[in-house]
């Protein structure tokens, strides 16, 4: 549907900045924390058992690449071998957007700029170039460390020119703000806010288009208007992208095409953007702003006299969250025929397949299908793909499964699979349709090397038949109404480099493709009728509805009088290289001219909608003819229903606004009878000459992060120490050392050394890891006193992730221990060799404060020996199984179970009490090795904004939650004490995702007696 | 008193004019001696010997200036050094509390720059002993200053141009504007009075009397306009506009237009405070192939324009209709040109400084320095000199003559 405007509710493309969810770490940075973690685990350091980052979900590399370098003049492109031709496309398009964006920046970048490309989503989801997760509305990032451009190909040319000029946008500012504030030696300055700085990678990367306006639109019309004062309350999603956009745009326009380059010059001369825009614009940015909105009303409230929003035309069926994909059938589910609809959705943070009665939810909704939660439904593709359902009760749709996209045939009546359609070469599949016997099924799928083609597949049947092939972007296929054809949208024609999407038909029976429209427009989501096929255009600005009245949809010799189907056409441009038009490199025909030939006089086009916002993904309903559709308004999606009148005269639309195309191939080949084969455009690619090198890839380390830090600790002493963390440029090899010092007098220096070294490879499935390690400290706890304690050794890791959700993992520590009990003269020297096997199951879904929804599981058991002396030094088993049942938008009831036991020559003792485990009760009340512990807490929302205006400035104060507790468990060392337990009520505070407040107020009782004094806890951290 | 034994240490005879002396002319930021962006002596021949290299201790921030027989150079972080243009030594230096962000203005024996925001200083310093003579606080002063005579003339970031007595920095006249004035103003000097001509960013080039701040003149562009106007022998005003425009404001002599080629005139109705200048002017225009944010450099007939894209051109009437010649070099350019007796002299976005033969374009020589070269040369002459942004500055001649 709509490829970049996806998941408006999540974290969408976050290039710049590096902004992890929080809880969900992954890849290197949990390795780097569990290794951490582990370490001290062995090393007895106490620790908490309840440490915050014990769970995680994981990024698979179901993948293996064969990787490539290719160097060209500013950038090394890495690509791996099936996505060669991408990456010369690639080189091209960073080449000459290079060029553009010298002039625009007034700039050079002196550093080669890494490009990596993915030939698929599915693949640039499992990059290692970031920590974080990427969600499936990211459509390329530029990362700090390395400055590298991560970008993936989702099928069509125009969106790869996109997505790599959007980023190099990000590279050049980051560069030209370093140069501006190092030749100042300043480094006071940040970098502009978020807004400024992806607003201006989309404006200097694509011009406006209908999906900004179709925002913008509703943002003006529906009274909602955001000033730039208030863009953080979109913060993070693609209305900020689309608003900054507007904003800089509107500042070239009002102030001088100059003024976006002079801010940035200026950079160094202000300590916020305010500051530089009032020295550069001389007006302050309030006003800059309230320019730009009233500017956005003079140019959007007129056009309510002209077009109408979906909820004054339509009938919303669908509220809250998002709904989109309506397919309307005629079912039976035992209270005999009605209608019903089947539709995604995503309400509470998961995206789930419904099922509503024909008048909408309010009279009933039913899940299908909950996705996201387990590995056969990682995702539901929520924007990305339709999905299609028969009368007879069978659904059919794709969901990432594990490395690639399955298709599944679900019964909507039991909710059970009846079959899984994987393809080893496809890697995504998207929109199935049934053909009208339910007998085939037609869909949208990509291959390893990148190219969406259309597929077709007999049900029960799991070999394919290809369609197309090439590297022209093929959606939203649909059978026509006889089952002989396929309807499809493609950017294959003359404007198809430009982003431009027309509607062709494929013929079943004799393999010929016809254009049915040729335009500068996008025409997408054919839905064939009796009498002709709807369709969804944006040519009047908005995405509408349109109907073409015709019977030759598959009757292909009569569509046409002249020589217009595809393979008729005659040649007369030859195949150039290295075209150096302004149109991005790709190699077209010269535009407009009238087509040649007659139009068939059966033919008309009718708009069918007039709205002002967006509608997508016509359906026709079965029971009365009226328009299913999705439908933009107030900030989101949902399910409509309008009655259409496609026989109305005054909305017919000329037909030669549909086929304003010459039908002239670039290829200077004759066009032989294959279709398949005729150009319109061919995507630029480098020109052998620029690529100075291109060989296999060698593992090209450098520094990610150094960091010192010195501490004092009265009991302790001074400590300092350094660590820092190098990768290569994939991600997939990771060294991390630290040194630090922990000697009190000089004397000590050499022997008080502590300092590791490790080794992390991710490249494949199986992540691994090695190190080796010195350390020496002083410790204390209740039950040892003051010791010291000195260790070597080293150790190995291994983690097997079973899929996103589950993961067994397990280490081996080695090493050799001096702990010395001066104080009791007690030393012992011992050579400990240390195992442990975890399985980790995650598949929580967080909000502001912590887990809200989902499961998160942690077995571990372990064994120590001290091989010298011949005997178990210590054993233990932990389970840890916390559940989240979710009860509304922000409200849960979670429950945890806990249970750790270790024993042996030298049990390991964890920590417990405080208010990350046993609240009421001191922090680290306990230092024991036995624990059982049950919590239970009913969390839900009490304010989810609150805005002090203060003298001083205003001052915000987001997701403030509640919650009621009750704690019940036992901790010993030897003799079981009985449970005792604790009950109260506490408040949270999410800071932005970076961490949370809490503040709990209980009551302790020991099953017998309740103490009559309350206890308070002010503590950070999230909920469990 | 402390660089007159400095100087005295030194081998040679201090180059730097003590007394009054004679003033050099500084109109214009770029060549010598006239607001052209050509240097009037030309022995340069044409050659890219290194006569000397030496490094800088801070980022060139601005161009380079030349006068009383220093080169000027303002550091991007809050110096300013005075150098011998023989040698590369540094003469002096001065420390500013804040960037001195529209460079150096070396008059005689004493010096004006201004200083960024937050200070927004501007002073007058004299060079034998750094004693501040005095201070005026003008908010963010990027464009360079100008003298004459007596009078410098300041473009203040708030919009308006001030005229102070350099000597004692008593203000003499002021006059709002309104708009940025990035780029240096230029003072034509007239039998009948100077005029001062200056670009702003609201896309404006106004004319303005140097003895009374009066507006003479004003006419709007299409487009901001950052580049400092150049003025031909013939009274014929070049400049360009940031969105791709080469301009030309031709004197029409009496009722005929000398040169027109475009239909905008003078609107009547636009207010003017003073009745306008005896002569009338016709705009001509071309369009580059890029955005400009370079000021163009004329000689006799010729006038030299560049754009962004790195494309030279080379106009040989007032009448802007085509280019004598064109030149495209391998790179981006915000540097602005200067001529240099028979040569065009440019430095690009990518370290590389070109010499182009004035009358032809013909590439006569070229050399890629250590990093870009982000703002314009400069000649004595003779010789070039030139900074790049890895504070690096480069004396350019010829070894052999």
């Amino acid at each position: 549907m709509l490829n970049l405007l996806s998941y408006l509710i999540s974290n969408s493309a976050r290039p710049v900045t590096q902004r992890k969810s929080a809880g969900k770490t992954s890849t290197l940075a949990s390795l780097a924390i569990v290794c951490a973690a582990t370490i001290s685990l062995v090393l007895a350091v106490p620790q908490s058992a309840h440490a915050q980052f014990f769970f995680g979900q994981n990024k698979v590399q179901y993948s293996s690449f064969d990787w490539k370098v290719m160097t060209t003049e500013h950038f090394k492109i890495y690509y791996y071998e099936e996505e060669e031709y991408l990456a010369q496309m690639g080189a091209r398009i960073a080449e000459d957007s290079y060029a553009m964006l010298t002039k625009k920046f007034n700039h050079e970048v002196r550093r080669t700029v890494p490009l990596i490309i993915y030939s698929d989503p599915l693949f640039f989801s499992q990059t290692n170039t970031t920590s974080g997760f990427i969600g499936e509305s990211t459509g390329g990032f530029t990362e700090f460390f390395k400055g590298r451009m991560v970008v993936p190909f989702i099928g069509s040319y125009a969106d790869f020119d996109h997505v790599i000029r959007h980023e190099l946008v990000h590279v050049f500012m980051l560069s030209k703000l370093s140069s501006v504030q190092r030749g100042q030696r300043t480094t006071r300055t940040g970098l502009p806010p978020l807004w400024f700085v992806e607003g201006l990678a989309e404006h200097w990367s694509t011009s406006w288009n209908t999906q900004g306006d179709m925002l913008v639109r509703d943002m003006v019309v529906s009274g909602r208007i955001l000033g730039i004062e208030d863009f953080r309350k979109v913060w993070g999603t693609f209305y900020m992208y689309k608003f900054g956009q507007s904003v800089c745009e509107f500042i070239e326009k009002e102030y001088g095409a100059d003024k976006i380059t002079m801010i940035l010059e200026n950079w160094w001369k202000g300590k916020r953007l305010r500051d530089v825009v009032f020295l550069t614009l001389g007006v302050t940015l309030d006003e800059v702003s309230r320019k730009w909105v009233y500017s956005l009303k003079k140019k959007y409230y007129p056009l309510i006299s002209e077009a109408d929003m979906p909820n004054q035309v339509g009938h919303k069926l669908t509220s809250r969250g998002f709904s989109v994909k309506g397919v309307p059938i005629m079912y039976d589910n035992g209270d005999g025929l009605k209608e019903w609809i089947v539709y995604k959705g995503n309400k509470l943070g998961y995206s789930t397949l419904n099922m509503m009665s024909g008048s909408g939810e309010g009279s009933g909704v039913r899940t299908i299908l909950k996705g996201e939660r387990s590995a056969d439904f990682e995702s539901l593709h929520l924007m990305r793909s339709g999905i299609d359902a028969t009368d007879d009760g069978l659904l059919v749709f794709s969901s990432k499964a594990s490395e690639s996209d399955a298709m599944y045939l679900l019964d909507i009546d039991t909710r059970k699979v009846r079959q899984q359609y994987r393809f080893k070469d496809i890697v995504s599949i998207h929109s199935p349709r049934f053909s009208p016997d339910g007998k085939r099924i037609v869909f949208s799928g990509v291959d390893r090397s990148g190219k969406s083609d259309i597929f077709l597949v007999e049900v029960g049947d799991t070999t394919y038949q290809r369609l197309t092939n090439d590297y022209y972007q093929d959606l939203d296929p649909v059978f026509a109404k006889s089952g002989s054809a396929v309807l499809f949208a493609s950017d294959r024609g003359p404007w198809g480099d430009r982003g431009a999407k027309d509607i062709y038909s494929y013929s079943l029976e004799n393999d010929q493709l016809t254009a049915l429209t040729t335009n500068k427009f996008t025409d997408r989501s054919p839905e064939p009728s009796d009498s002709g096929y709807y369709f969804v255009s944006n040519r009047d600005g908005a995405s509408n509805v349109y109907f073409c009245r015709t019977d030759a949809v598959d009757n292909h010799q009569e569509l046409f009088a002249g020589a217009r189907q595809i393979s008729d056409v005659t040649i007369d441009s030859t195949y150039r290289a290295d075209d150096e038009s302004e149109d991005g490199g790709a190699h077209r025909t010269d535009s407009a001219g009238a087509i040649d030939g007659e139009m068939s006089s059966s033919e008309e086009f009718v708009q069918v909608t007039d709205l002002l916002t967006g509608v997508f993904d016509p359906r026709i309903s079965p029971s009365n003819g009226d328009l299913i559709y999705t439908g933009y308004q107030n900030f989101g999606f949902q399910v409509y229903r309008q009655g259409i009148d496609n026989q109305d005269e005054k909305n017919i639309v000329s037909v030669s606004e549909f086929r304003s195309g010459v039908l002239k191939p670039v290829s200077g080949e004759e066009p032989d009878n294959d279709a398949k084969a005729t150009e319109y455009w061919r995507p630029g690619v480098i020109a052998a000459e620029s690529v100075t090198s291109d060989v296999s890839y060698a593992t090209d380390y450098s520094l990610d992060i150094a960091q010192s830090t010195v501490s004092f600790d009265p009991v302790f002493g001074t400590q300092g120490g350094v660590q820092a963390l190098m990768t290569d440029v994939l991600g997939n090899h990771a060294f991390y050392g630290f040194i630090s010092n922990t000697a009190r007098t000089k004397d000590d220096i050499l022997t008080s050394f502590n300092l590791g070294l490790s080794y992390f490879n991710l490249e494949r499935r199986v992540n691994w890891g090695f190190g080796g390690f010195h350390t020496f400290n002083e410790f204390s706890n209740v039950v040892d006193g003051y010791y010291f304690e000195r260790s070597v050794g080293g150790f190995g890791q291994l983690r097997y992730p079973i899929s996103r959700y589950s993961r067994i993992e397990t280490s081996v520590f080695a090493r050799h221990r001096d702990k010395d009990q001066f104080l009791r003269g007690i030393r012992r020297r011992s050579f400990l060799v240390s195992h442990f096997v975890s399985y980790v199951s995650d598949n929580s879904l967080w909000e502001a404060t912590g887990p809200i929804d989902g499961h998160r599981i942690n077995l571990t058991v372990g064994v120590t020996a001290a091989v010298d002396e011949g005997q178990f030094n210590d054993v233990l088993a932990m389970a840890d199984i916390r559940n989240y049942k979710r009860l509304g938008r922000n409200s849960a009831f979670a429950t945890r179970i806990f249970g750790y036991t270790s024993g042996g020559i030298d049990p390991r003792r964890i920590y417990h009490g405080g208010s990350w485990s046993f609240r009421g009760f001191d922090r680290r009340q306990w230092y024991v090795p036995n624990v059982v512990f049950i919590s239970n807490e009913l969390r839900f929302p009490l304010v989810n904004h609150i805005l002090l205006g203060l003298p001083i400035g205003n001052l915000g104060f987001n997701s403030i939650r509640g919650a009621f507790f009750y704690d019940t468990g036992a901790a010993w060392e030897n003799n079981y004490p009985g449970f005792i337990g604790s009950f109260g009520a506490g408040l949270r505070m999410g800071f932005g995702g970076l961490f949370a407040f809490r503040f709990d107020w209980s009551y302790r009782h020991d099953y017998k007696t309740i103490e009559k004094s309350p206890n308070f806890d002010f503590f950070f951290g999230w909920n469990f | 008193m402390l660089l007159f034994v400095a100087s005295c240490s030194r081998q040679g005879t201090n180059k730097l004019t003590m007394g009054e002396g004679e003033a050099a002319p500084w109109r214009f930021v770029r060549g010598g001696l006239d607001a052209q962006g050509a240097a009037a002596k030309h022995g340069f021949n044409g050659k890219l010997d290194v006569i000397w290299e030496r490094g800088l201790k801070e980022k060139p921030q601005g161009p380079l200036a030349l006068a009383n027989g220093a080169l000027t150079i303002a550091g991007a972080k809050r110096k300013v050094f005075l150098i011998d243009p023989a040698t590369g030594e540094t003469y002096t230096k001065f420390k500013n509390r804040s960037s001195p962000q529209s460079g150096g203005l070396l008059v005689d024996s004493l010096l004006y720059n201004s200083t960024s925001p937050p200070f927004n200083y501007l002073d007058c310093r004299a060079v034998s002993n750094g004693e501040l003579r005095w201070r005026s606080v003008i908010l963010d002063i990027t464009a360079p200053l100008l003298f004459k005579g007596k009078r410098l003339f300041v473009l203040g970031g708030d919009g308006v141009i001030y005229c102070f007595d350099r000597f004692s920095g008593d203000l003499i006249w002021e006059k709002r504007v309104g708009g940025k004035m990035i780029s240096a103003p230029a003072l034509e000097a007239r039998p009948d009075g100077d005029v001062l001509w200056i670009a702003n960013s609201y896309g404006w080039i106004g004319a303005y009397d140097a003895s009374s701040g009066k507006e003479l003149y004003r006419r709007k562009m299409n487009g901001a306009l950052v580049s400092t106007p150049a003025i031909a022998d013939n009274g014929t005003i070049y400049f360009s506009g940031q969105n791709g425009y080469a301009y030309s404001l031709s004197r029409k002599i009496g009722n005929r237009a000398t040169a027109v080629t475009l239909s905008e005139m003078v609107n009547p109705a636009e207010p003017l405070e003073q009745k306008p200048v005896s002569d009338t002017f016709a705009l001509a225009e071309s369009i580059l192939q890029s955005p400009s944010w370079s000021s163009p450099a004329v000689k006799n007939d010729f006038a030299i324009f560049v754009d962004n894209s790195g494309n030279v051109y080379c106009f040989d009437s007032p009448h802007l209709t085509k280019p004598l010649w064109k030149v495209q070099l391998d790179g981006a350019l915000v540097a602005s040109p200067i001529i240099v007796g028979d040569f065009v002299v440019v430095g690009l976005l990518t370290g590389k400084l070109y010499v182009l033969r004035l009358t032809t374009g013909e590439i006569v020589s070229s050399r890629l320095l250590d990093s870009p070269i982000k703002y314009s040369a400069i000649s004595d002459g003779d010789r070039i000199f030139v900074a790049t942004q890895r504070k690096s500055l480069y004396c350019f001649g010829s070894l052999s003559r």
